[in-house]
């Protein structure tokens, strides 16, 4: 398992990101988003662990059509 | 000719309100709608038979309402815009129309707010943030439409966070809720003005959105019942959104009959939105009247309900004692092992679908978001990779599917609304309440207790099923509601 990225690699990566994505975030505003993005990451990596066949697909709208009874 | 309300009432019968009441409401409830200050907390299902039978006219009731939001509502904050002059035109025409026999159901001339994220023609829509202070829609939501279709008269507009975003919260373009219980508590949320509303008798009927449970937790901490129908069977065309595929909108009452017919009438599918149900809808009343002797009820574990309240474990306790003594088969499930990780799950969907509805707003107007953390949670959800939302929804997937194993198994899944009365701690590990939002089925809360410690705030007990089986959840709602007394319970500010 690659080593957590410090605080500051984590605000060079969310700038590039943001800038990817369109969005010109300052400075101020990366210090703010930092922790709710390290709050995104925390559950991505829950997420992560769950085992999934590579057949695996993602869920579809509207809800599995379950029988009732 | 236009008809007066003194000749609405010349062509009934001069029989007091008190005496058309069914017998049973005037035992559970005597003073319920024998004066005209007792109008704002009538059930939407005695109000409806006065009106029916000409007994009550919709502009008494409608004045009635927005007199107890003009003396209550300043301590309850639940409105953000109150459609006075518009509501009362409304009951003025419901009056007309009903006086000439053309009675259109039990909606007509019952007031009714909604949250403030229902596109409302020509009422602005603020969604409580200064983002879209100053948008007035041209076309009403399609759940707004179907009320004002039913004869419903629009009250007003109800507070919510700043983007439904968290389930309370100051920062947005006003102040939120206040809870009718405890003014100095939270009214939970997201739809924190619709719940405070109905528990202040400030409203008759009301709906709501429920992204990550914000029907389910303000109908909880403000004592009414609230459902979160299956994804799928209520329109969200026109309703300012959080998360397509976790957003959900739905009825809030005081009474579990009130909500299946508030359903009956905002339920179906709508060619307007793309993820609407085609499948028919059934008269939700009817489930009402259903035995529960023989019902398949699940419920947790105990170590699913590590770190819930003690009050809220009693409760609960007793409501399962309820459901045996009413005959149902009450036994403990296992929860799919994805449900350790649902919670991420939700949080990741329900970010990157957020970040991507606020694109245009971060683009053009990012400074002028309120003083909440939805700028920076957004912002922070842009950067989520479309491999990690997609991972998020294979597991979303599999948890669905997991899920509907389970409750193949029963009828209905029964646990807590809430883990603690308002203002207490709430961060369990399982609390119950996403995982519904993440699989679509639906789940209804409607009170359960009142706690002791601190003392008096409403307890709720949700009960879920299986998609599209609200009628099961109806029927197990009704028959708790109809064996304990907690839905006559009233806040303090009742009297006032």
């Amino acid at each position: 398992m690659p080593p957590q990225p410090t605080d500051a690699e984590l605000k060079q990566l969310m700038k590039q990101l943001a800038r990817v994505a369109g969005l010109d975030l300052s400075d101020e505003r990366i210090d703010v988003d930092l922790i709710a993005y390290k709050g995104h990451l925390a559950a991505i990596e829950k997420i992560r662990s769950v085992p999934l066949p590579v057949e695996a697909e993602p869920f579809r709208l509207p809800p599995a059509k379950v029988a009732r009874g | 000719m236009d008809l007066t309300r003194r000749d609405f009432l010349a062509t009934t019968a001069a029989v007091p309100i008190a005496q058309a009441l069914p017998t049973a409401s005037r035992r559970t409830r005597p003073a319920s709608a024998a004066s005209p200050t007792a109008l704002p907390y009538i059930s939407l299902t005695e109000a409806a038979a006065l009106l029916k039978a000409r007994r009550l006219s919709p502009v008494e009731l409608t004045q009635a309402v927005l007199d107890r939001i003009e003396r209550v509502d300043a301590s309850v904050g639940a409105f953000i815009t109150v459609t006075r002059d518009e509501a009362l035109q409304a009951a003025r025409a419901a009056e007309q129309e009903i006086v000439r026999g053309r009675y259109r159901g039990p909606l007509h001339g019952i007031p009714f707010g909604v949250k403030d994220t229902h596109y409302t023609k020509g009422i602005r829509t603020t969604a409580n943030t200064p983002v879209l202070l100053d948008f007035v829609p041209d076309f009403d939501a399609t759940v707004v439409a179907k009320l004002k279709q039913a004869g419903g008269v629009l009250i007003g507009k109800t507070k919510l966070p700043e983007f439904s975003f968290g389930s309370a919260g100051e920062g947005g373009a006003f102040p939120d809720a206040k809870n009718p219980w405890n003014l100095a508590r939270t009214p939970g949320g997201s739809s924190s003005g619709s719940a405070a509303a109905l528990a202040a008798g400030l409203l008759t009927v009301a709906t709501g959105g429920d992204t990550s449970g914000s029907i389910r937790n303000p109908s909880t901490f403000c004592g009414v019942v609230g459902m979160k129908p299956t994804y799928g069977r209520v329109s969200r065309r026109g309703i300012v959104a959080i998360s397509w595929s976790l957003d959900h909108v739905g009825p809030m009452t005081r009474t579990v009959a009130d909500n299946a017919v508030l359903l009956n009438v905002i339920a179906g599918h709508d060619p307007a939105d793309d993820s609407s149900s085609a499948l028919p809808v059934p008269d939700f009343t009817r489930a009402l009247r259903r035995d529960v002797r023989g019902m398949r009820v699940g419920v947790p574990k105990p170590v699913q309900l590590d770190g819930y309240h003690g009050d809220v474990l009693r409760a609960f306790a007793d409501a399962l004692g309820v459901f045996r003594k009413l005959g149902a088969t009450v036994f403990e499930i296992d929860l799919p092992d994805t449900a350790e990780v649902v919670d991420d799950v939700q949080q990741i969907v329900r970010i990157a679908e957020a970040a991507s509805y606020h694109e245009p707003f971060l683009v053009t107007r990012a400074d002028r978001y309120g003083l909440t953390s939805v700028r920076r949670d957004v912002e922070a959800g842009s950067l989520i990779t479309a491999v990690q939302y997609l991972r998020a929804q294979k597991v979303r997937a599999k948890f669905t599917n997991d899920l509907a194993q389970v409750f193949s198994r029963l009828d209905v899944f029964l646990t807590p609304g809430m883990p603690a009365p308002a203002g207490g701690r709430i961060d369990v590990k399982q609390p119950f309440r996403r995982m519904f939002n993440v699989c679509g089925f639906p789940a209804l809360v409607l009170p359960m207790g009142l706690s002791t410690s601190p003392e008096g705030l409403p307890l709720g007990l949700q009960i879920a099923a299986k998609p599209f089986d609200e009628e099961a959840i109806y029927a197990a709602a009704q028959a708790f509601e109809s064996a304990t007394e907690w839905h006559s319970a009233r806040p303090p500010l009742a009297a006032d």
